[in-house]
């Protein structure tokens, strides 16, 4: 079964990188999905068969989706796609090449003798997981709800209004009279 | 009257004419000024007296002796002593006015000239605007003068020396309309102040070392403490020195005399020939017990006396402004007193003080006579006054005056006080031939230039500026002159050498004064260098010479100044005589010296300073801290990638360290 | 199932996380840093699962979840700001987003 994980981890990996590099934003986001389909064959088979569910559910899912959303209403693909290339000059690949691929070499020399046991298949089911979360790491799960709302609630404020959140609430609170402006009408295109 | 009326009329008047003077009639400014100088004369002859009984009991002078008071080494004195000035741990200063008679025959000069100056001021001011301020300052002066020489002890002396220096800066910047008057004054103030502050470190380490600066007790606590010849007594003599030589202009501070003459002339006549400038020679006649101590800085006195007489001897020869002339002859003739300080011949330079006095301010006054008529003060311009209509009388009261400055033989005050300024150089132990020879060199310059000066002005053919009609004098322009002629002609027989006669009055009467140093130091007997008929030779011989000199300095300046032969043309034009002139014209450089070795580079460092380059310094962190700002905030350039490719290259350092350290 | 070496697991995670740094400094659209910044998030989840695979505890699953509500809330954040600076400078250009510059 490692051949497995081998073969998915070199595909999330290629894919990984595809994705990063694309200039059209779908195939990217396309390249993105497969990665994490490859991710979640490697949870799999380390024995996390519900985050690989949950992988697949929540991120490729729903945030790969909303970025998609989000990329349809923003850029129109093909236009974007010039855009990207003139962004994307040879000489901007130095810095970044070096610096990812030092860290990489780093990070490997350093890491790939790191010994102990083995990582098992055995499965640790969502019981088990589900139990950890709500005894010893209750305070998180609530964290981690809160910290939802706050998203929540920050996406909702920041989209709102069709020229941003000074707009939605009409005008600038203020609790002292706009110098800027006379008589009864504050409208206009004054701000 | 008391002796402190002597300082405080003036001091009243003067005092009364700077409140008031601008609004009070000219005459009654005149009188009150002219009286307060009188009242002090007054004072002075009324407690000379007793002094002079004291001296001469033959004169049968019938003044109690209890109105004075002597002193454990026997000098007579009328101490006044008004009120403590000064009281703190270890000092104690009281305004204190002594009258011994050191300090009267200063009083008696000072105040005396001084009126006959203040008559002739009445007049020749009298077209002044400025007539009170002019007047408020004189007698200002006259006080500070006699502050200074009355007091008992050294920190009210200072108060007059200061006061002098400051009339002195007033007076000179009178006309203050003009810069170069102002630049003149405070060139002067400048000068003297160098002395000044020799003078008051002097003073500091006294009352520091020896716990008093009353005189007479400076003179015995030096006795005891100080050993002859040990480094505080020459420190303080030294110091004593400079403040001498800032004052009377020696060398090397003398270089402020001359441009004083840019002051009214009754200022050059009464400050910068006859009073403030002998104030040097009476400080040191006054501390001599401190001199004595100290031989090297006593012989120091004599050696600068006189290179300080011939050099500005040379200088007076070659200059072409009336006054000018009379600066540096008043430089050289101090010279000569200090010259005499310096072989302990305290009583021939006093006597050279008094005659000086007289025929200086005679001098000074003739040619504020000439300037006043004429309004031309360049020599070469002038000429043939003797022969005007309006200058005859002038003319030869300025004859007396040169005399007498000469030295002319035995009719002139000058002769006599001359003379015995260069017997005392033969007196051992300070013996100094070598400044004999000096001092009668300048003898024959002195004459030189005083009759140069006389037969530019009123002899030889008529020149430019005396072509047109002239007014005469006023009559109170005369009159003074006529009574300091006298003194010139006649104050000379108060010490006739024992050759021509004898008559030691004015030896006799400063004798209590100087006796007790004179005793320890074994002075005052020349019977070791000659014998008695050897003596006798000598000094007649000496007399010979320097009335020789006079005679032919008279003779060649008449053949060379108005005669000119051609062999004279010929010699005044070589490039070597006309060069030399033009160096002692500018009085040998002094003040290009001054210009580039103090003057200059203080004003460059100013300039370098006034940009605060210690601000600088400490600029140089802020700097230093802005250039840091700049370099880091090329890093803040606002954009997210930035920011992520530091993070990403901080994690590989962080990396690096952990695998490597 | 098999064992796979920790040390080979740790490594995948790695590349992960260096191609998505790689991505966040290589390009200047905002959404492009987005996804990356998504691999490297994804990076770190399997180092984690491997950890807690190898250390036989669920720990390592329950922190992989807490990512992922994480992320989501990120990414729902980030979105609704790209979509006003877009409304604002119409573009999504990193670079041109610079005015905390100095």
């Amino acid at each position: 079964m490692s051949a497995v994980f081998y073969i998915a981890s070199t595909i999330a990996v290629v894919a990984a990188f595809l994705a990063v590099t694309r200039s059209d934003a779908l195939h990217a986001v396309l390249w993105l999905l497969v990665a994490l389909f490859g991710i979640a064959v490697d949870f799999l088979v380390l024995g996390a068969p519900f985050l690989a569910a949950l992988e697949v559910i929540v991120y490729a899912g729903a945030i790969v989706v909303v970025i998609l959303f989000v990329m349809m209403m923003v850029a129109g693909p093909a236009a974007s796609r010039g855009q990207e290339r003139r962004w994307l000059p040879p000489r901007a690949w130095i810095l970044p090449s070096l610096l990812a691929a030092g860290l990489a070499a780093l990070a490997v020399t350093w890491l790939a003798g790191a010994g102990g046991p083995a990582a098992e298949g055995t499965v640790i089911g969502a019981r088990r997981v589900g139990m950890l979360l709500f005894s010893d790491w209750l305070v998180a799960v609530e964290l981690a709800s809160v910290l939802l709302l706050a998203g929540l609630v920050g996406a909702l404020y920041l989209s709102s209004g069709s020229e941003g959140p000074a707009r939605a609430n009409g005008r600038r609170r203020q609790p002292w009279p706009d110098p800027d402006v006379t008589g009864p009408g504050r409208g206009g295109a004054a701000d | 009257m008391p002796v402190w009326t002597m300082v405080a009329a003036p001091l009243a008047a003067g005092v009364l004419l700077g409140l008031s003077g601008a609004r009070l009639d000219k005459r009654l400014v005149a009188v009150v000024a002219c009286l307060a100088v009188l009242i002090s004369f007054a004072a002075a002859v009324g407690n000379s007296v007793p002094l002079m009984a004291a001296a001469f009991p033959g004169l049968g002078i019938a003044e109690p002796d209890a109105a004075l008071s002597r002193t454990a080494a026997g000098v007579p004195h009328l101490t006044e002593s008004l009120y403590t000035w000064v009281e703190v741990d270890g000092l104690t200063v009281d305004v204190a006015f002594k009258l011994d008679p050191l300090a009267a025959l200063m009083v008696l000069v000072v105040s005396g000239v001084g009126f006959l100056i203040h008559l002739y001021a009445a007049a020749y001011m009298a077209d002044d605007p400025d007539y009170g301020r002019f007047f408020c300052y004189m007698n200002l002066f006259v006080a500070a003068m006699l502050t200074l020489v009355l007091a008992d002890n050294l920190l009210l002396l200072y108060l007059g020396w200061e006061g002098v220096g400051v009339c002195s800066y007033l007076l000179i910047g009178f006309w203050y309309q003009d810069p170069a008057n102002g630049a003149a004054a405070r060139k002067a103030f400048i000068v003297t102040r160098v002395g000044d502050v020799a003078l008051l470190v002097a003073i500091l380490l006294l009352a520091v070392q020896l716990g008093t600066l009353q005189l007479d007790a400076l003179a015995s606590g030096a006795l005891a403490a100080w050993p002859n010849g040990g480094f505080e007594v020459t420190l303080v003599a030294l110091l004593l020195l400079a403040g001498a030589v800032g004052k009377s202009a020696q060398l090397p501070l003398q270089v402020w005399l001359p441009d004083a003459m840019a002051g009214p002339t009754p200022v050059s006549a009464l400050l910068h020939a006859a009073t403030m400038v002998t104030a040097g020679v009476y400080l040191i006649a006054r501390t001599h017990e401190l001199f004595l101590l100290a031989p090297a800085v006593l012989a120091m006195v004599a050696t600068l006396g006189g290179l300080t007489a011939f050099f500005a001897a040379c200088s007076a020869l070659v200059q072409n402004d009336i006054k000018r002339v009379l600066a540096y002859s008043t430089i050289s003739q101090i010279g000569y007193m200090f010259a005499a300080l310096g072989v302990a011949g305290f009583a021939a330079a006093l006597f050279h003080f008094m005659t000086h006095a007289f025929f200086k301010a005679l001098l000074f006054l003739s040619a504020g006579n000439v300037t006043h008529c004429v309004g031309e003060t360049d020599l070469r311009r002038l000429g043939g006054l003797r022969r005007s209509r309006a200058l005859p009388g002038t003319a030869a009261l300025a004859a007396v005056g040169a005399g007498s400055l000469a030295g002319l033989p035995l009719i002139t005050s000058g002769f006599y006080s001359k003379d015995a300024i260069l017997w005392a150089t033969l007196q051992p132990p300070f013996l100094r031939p070598g400044l004999l020879l000096l001092l009668l060199i300048t003898a024959g310059l002195t004459s030189l230039y005083a009759f140069r000066w006389y037969f530019m002005i009123f002899s030889g053919p008529a020149g430019p500026a005396t072509e047109r009609e002239l007014h005469r004098p006023r009559d109170l322009m005369l009159y003074p002159l006529i009574a300091l002629a006298a003194g010139s002609l006649l104050a000379g027989f108060l010490e006739v050498p024992a050759t021509l006669g004898g008559y030691h009055a004015l030896s006799e009467f400063l004798a209590p004064v100087f006796a007790a140093a004179e005793q320890r130091h074994g002075l005052g007997s020349n019977a070791t260098l000659f014998s008695v008929e050897q003596a006798h030779r000598a000094e007649l011989i000496l007399q010979a010479v320097s009335a020789a000199l006079a005679v032919l300095g008279m003779m060649l300046a008449y053949h060379w100044f108005i005669v000119r032969p051609p062999w004279q043309r010929w010699l005044a034009q070589t490039p070597v005589v006309a060069s030399v002139a033009e160096i002692m014209r500018i009085g040998w450089g002094a003040d290009a010296m001054y210009s580039t070795f103090v003057a200059q580079p203080y004003r460059a460092l100013a300039r370098r300073l006034r940009h605060e380059p210690i601000d600088d310094g400490i600029g140089a962190l802020t700097g230093a801290v802005r250039l840091s700002h700049y370099l880091l905030v090329l890093t803040q350039s606002g954009r997210v990638r930035t920011y992520a490719a530091g993070m990403v290259l901080g994690a590989l350092v962080l990396l690096l360290s952990w695998l490597w350290g | 199932m098999a064992a796979v070496p920790t040390g080979h697991v740790l490594v995948v995670a790695v590349l992960l996380v260096c191609i998505g740094a790689f991505g966040v400094l290589l390009r200047r659209n905002l959404l492009f840093m987005l996804l990356s910044l998504e691999v490297v998030l994804n990076g770190a989840a399997l180092a984690f699962i491997g950890a807690g695979s190898r250390w036989q505890q669920p720990d390592g699953q329950a922190f992989v979840l807490l990512i992922m509500v994480m992320a989501a809330a990120e990414v729902a954040v980030g979105l609704a700001l790209f979509l006003q600076i877009h409304r604002r400078v119409s573009s999504l250009d990193a670079d041109a987003l610079d005015s905390l510059r100095g």
